[in-house]
């Protein structure tokens, strides 16, 4: 035994029942010694009333449980195919924690009258290890009431198994020499079938991320990934200013996957302190640990918040963890950290899979890079489109809104102004570039401009949309673009309306009824003007007090596989639904109805009410 | 996106409820019919885009939408991008009169459907579609 087991079990000195089992254990010849002596001191070692083992025969592929004598019961077999928690710890190398018969009767229904009659409320089945990490069988415990199994408890459970795999490897030794061979093929056939799973793994890893979007997203991804397959829980940290910021956290177990994210954006680690994470991160090298919580543990100061963190790391597991920077050129991108509750320490094998995996998102951390620099870029210049005011005046109320796309780069089309063209004279506009990203939002913000400047000048609207044609078509050769503009009279309720091949407004009177306006379209903006006859309509209606006019670009009626009469319905009901309340509410109403559903493209909604004072 | 991630080579399609976007070419006596169907949007419309250039370089094009069922802002601007193109360069480019209804709503209510070359006669004039 090493200094470390000795370290660690002196921590338990108060705990007499686990020396016990330690010397017992360490007496036993043969593996029905070592069943003995965990069936007799095992429980009480475990803070329960229960504990026996099972062996995996690898040559046989069966487990013997092997019951305390006393229990007469004797020894069982079962195939290692068998749906009971030994087996299925042996299988998965994991502990099966049944905290109460609730949990027992939800996973091993057939077992539960058995484990009922036997007194048992909590059942925990924790893998038997040699020291090479194979299993070899595995150890379970009883309590006679319901167990929170907190972090002491498992690890106390913990060390039980690591003695109790000790011996047994030893006696087995003892007994079987020619075992060993087999023991070697099994292992072999084992590494075989790791490979495969890591294999499908990264397939699998790789087609989850394939078209995500933002960092964030793969981030979270991949920290489900891992523990999915190969550790416990999992943490993704990136460079933010001066410190490490989290940005995914995942746990296999769902109740702990709770607390994991908990973690995201809490507890930063400045570049200057020295958890083991910022080692990771100067030197970009992958490093692994014996007790990962422990040691990042060891490294906190004496904060409050340290302490819960510490904490939090307990809970989640404090077993082999290992640490690895994923790389994008020359650059450390992020900080990868998974870590196992218990069980075998990571491979080298494991830790060149772990390393594959960084590489394999660090490829798709360029694409959502990119894709999120684009879209900051096309942002900004809508932002900086959008007018920052609207204009108030008396007679006439005006809110607007706009949501861009949620995905991707599909952002900067749409675009929605209002200015006073004169005292009590009001235009209002909506347009939508077609096309996305940076070059639209790039066109929209110069022919929104230029619209403007026509309206302005006057030339009218369906001159000012004629002309503006033609500076597109010379301009930006390939582009188009779909615009409505209105001219209210704030004293007289006048409207004047002409569209360039966007949808007409939906005006809704005082008394709720709706309608949406008629009339032949014009072609869109940057083809109108090729053709005189082309040219847009202005239509004239008198607005009561009390009338409310809505401006809206597709994204508010388009939807795959709805027909557009259909969307416009959709939007006439939602605007009479939310005629009581003022035009802002009644704006961010319909927008979140509407993003609500699905959002593949930017929305806008301009509502103008007739008859308001301000 | 970029294809030289090797890690790429294991992306599974997933086909779901969408109905696939399909090309398919036909000749007749005097034009080639490009037949497109499925949804025509931002995912799709490149392709076809290079398809229509590609066989209105060699003579006449009918398009025919009869089986499309989804056509989005994208869409029309590549079909106004095929006008324009087809008057500098002399293109003979019509499209069949047979419309799905939301595609016939996209095109009024842009104000295009009368600014295509639309032929109502053609291999697919039996429009049996709503």
């Amino acid at each position: 035994m090493s200094m470390d087991d000795h370290v660690e079990i002196a921590a338990f000195t108060d705990e007499e029942a686990v020396w016990r089992l330690a010397r017992a254990l360490a007496s036993s010849l043969t593996p029905s010694d070592v069943a003995e002596a965990l069936a007799h001191e095992g429980g009480a070692a475990a803070g329960g009333s229960f504990a026996n083992m099972a062996v995996l025969d690898s040559e046989s592929g069966r487990v013997s449980v092997m019951h305390h004598s006393a229990l007469a019961t004797g020894m069982e077999t079962y195939d290692l195919t068998a749906q009971v928690p030994a087996c299925d710890a042996i299988r998965s190398g994991l502990p099966v924690l049944l905290a109460s018969d609730t949990e027992v009767g939800d996973r091993y229904p057939h077992l539960l009258a058995e484990i009922q009659a036997a007194g048992l409320s909590a059942r925990v089945s924790v893998p038997l290890r040699s020291a090479d990490d194979t299993t070899i069988g595995a150890a379970g415990f009883g309590w006679p009431t319901p167990q929170d199994f907190d972090a002491a408890q498992l690890r106390r459970v913990d060390l039980i198994a690591q003695l109790t795999g000790l011996a047994l490897e030893r006696t087995i030794g003892h007994t079987d020499d020619r075992r060993n061979s087999e023991l070697q093929r099994s292992r072999a056939l084992d590494e075989a079938k790791q490979a495969n799973a890591r294999l499908r793994t990264l397939a699998t890893l790789s087609s989850n991320l394939t078209g995500v979007g933002t960092q964030a997203e793969i981030y979270h991804r991949v920290s489900r990934a891992v523990v999915e397959s190969l550790a416990d829980w999992c943490t993704v940290v990136v460079p933010v200013g001066e410190e490490l910021v989290r940005v995914a956290g995942a746990h296999r177990d769902p109740v702990l996957d709770g607390l994991a994210k908990r973690l995201v954006g809490a507890y930063p680690h400045h570049f200057s302190g020295p958890s083991p994470g910022v080692v990771v991160y100067r030197s970009a090298h992958q490093l692994a640990f014996d007790h990962l919580a422990q040691d990042i543990i060891a490294d906190l100061d004496d904060s409050v918040a340290s302490a819960a963190y510490g904490r939090t790391l307990q809970i989640l597991g404090d077993g082999p963890g290992l640490i690895t920077p994923i790389m994008t050129d020359d650059h450390v991108a992020a900080v990868l950290t998974m870590a196992r509750g218990s069980g075998p320490k990571f491979t080298e094998d494991d830790a060149a899979f772990v390393r594959e995996l960084a590489r394999t998102v660090a490829s798709f951390l360029d694409d959502a890079r990119h894709v999120e620099t684009q879209r900051e870029i096309a942002t900004a210049l809508q932002d900086a489109a959008l007018p920052k005011a609207l204009p108030s005046l008396d007679g006439v109320k005006i809110a607007a809104g706009y949501r861009a796309a949620t995905a991707g780069i599909q952002v900067g089309g749409d675009w929605y102004d209002a200015f006073e063209l004169e005292p009590g004279r009001i235009a209002l506009v909506v347009g939508d570039v077609a096309g996305h990203g940076v070059q639209a939002a790039a066109v929209m913000a110069q022919m929104r401009n230029t619209l403007r400047a026509h309206l302005f000048a006057p030339f009218g609207l369906s001159e000012s949309l004629t002309r503006l044609s033609r500076l597109l078509a010379t301009q930006e050769p390939d582009a188009f673009a779909t615009i409505i503009c209105i001219e209210i009279d704030s004293r007289s309720g006048e409207l004047t309306w002409a569209s360039a091949g966007h949808p007409a407004p939906i005006v809704v009177s005082g008394d709720g009824t709706s309608a949406h306006l008629g009339g032949d379209a014009a072609p869109p903006v940057g083809w109108m003007h090729t053709n005189a006859s082309r040219q847009a309509t202005e239509h004239q209606l008198m607005l009561k007090p009390g009338d409310r006019v809505l401006l809206f670009t597709d994204g508010l009626i388009e939807r795959r596989g709805i027909d557009l009469g259909i969307g416009i319905a959709h939007l006439m009901i939602q605007s009479e639904q939310t005629r009581g309340l003022g035009p802002e509410e009644a704006c961010e109403t319909i927008l979140r109805d509407v993003l609500a559903a699905s959002h593949e493209d930017d929305v806008c909604l301009l509502i103008a009410d007739f008859g308001a004072s301000v | 996106m970029r294809a030289r991630h090797g890690a790429r080579l294991w992306c599974v399609v997933v086909s779901g409820m969408v109905p696939p976007f399909s090309l398919a070419t036909s000749r007749t006596a005097d034009q080639t019919v490009l037949s497109v169907s499925g949804e025509l949007d931002i995912a799709t419309v490149d392709e076809f885009a290079a398809a229509a250039r590609e066989q209105l370089a060699t003579g006449p094009v009918l398009l025919d939408f009869h089986d499309l069922s989804f056509m989005d802002s994208s869409g029309l601007r590549a079909l106004i991008g095929l006008l324009r193109e087809g008057e500098q360069k002399g293109w003979s480019l019509t499209v069949g009169a047979c419309l799905q209804r939301n595609i016939k709503r996209l095109l009024e209510m842009t104000g295009m459907l009368h600014e295509l070359p639309l032929q109502e006669e053609g291999p697919t004039s039996e429009c049996s579609r709503p």
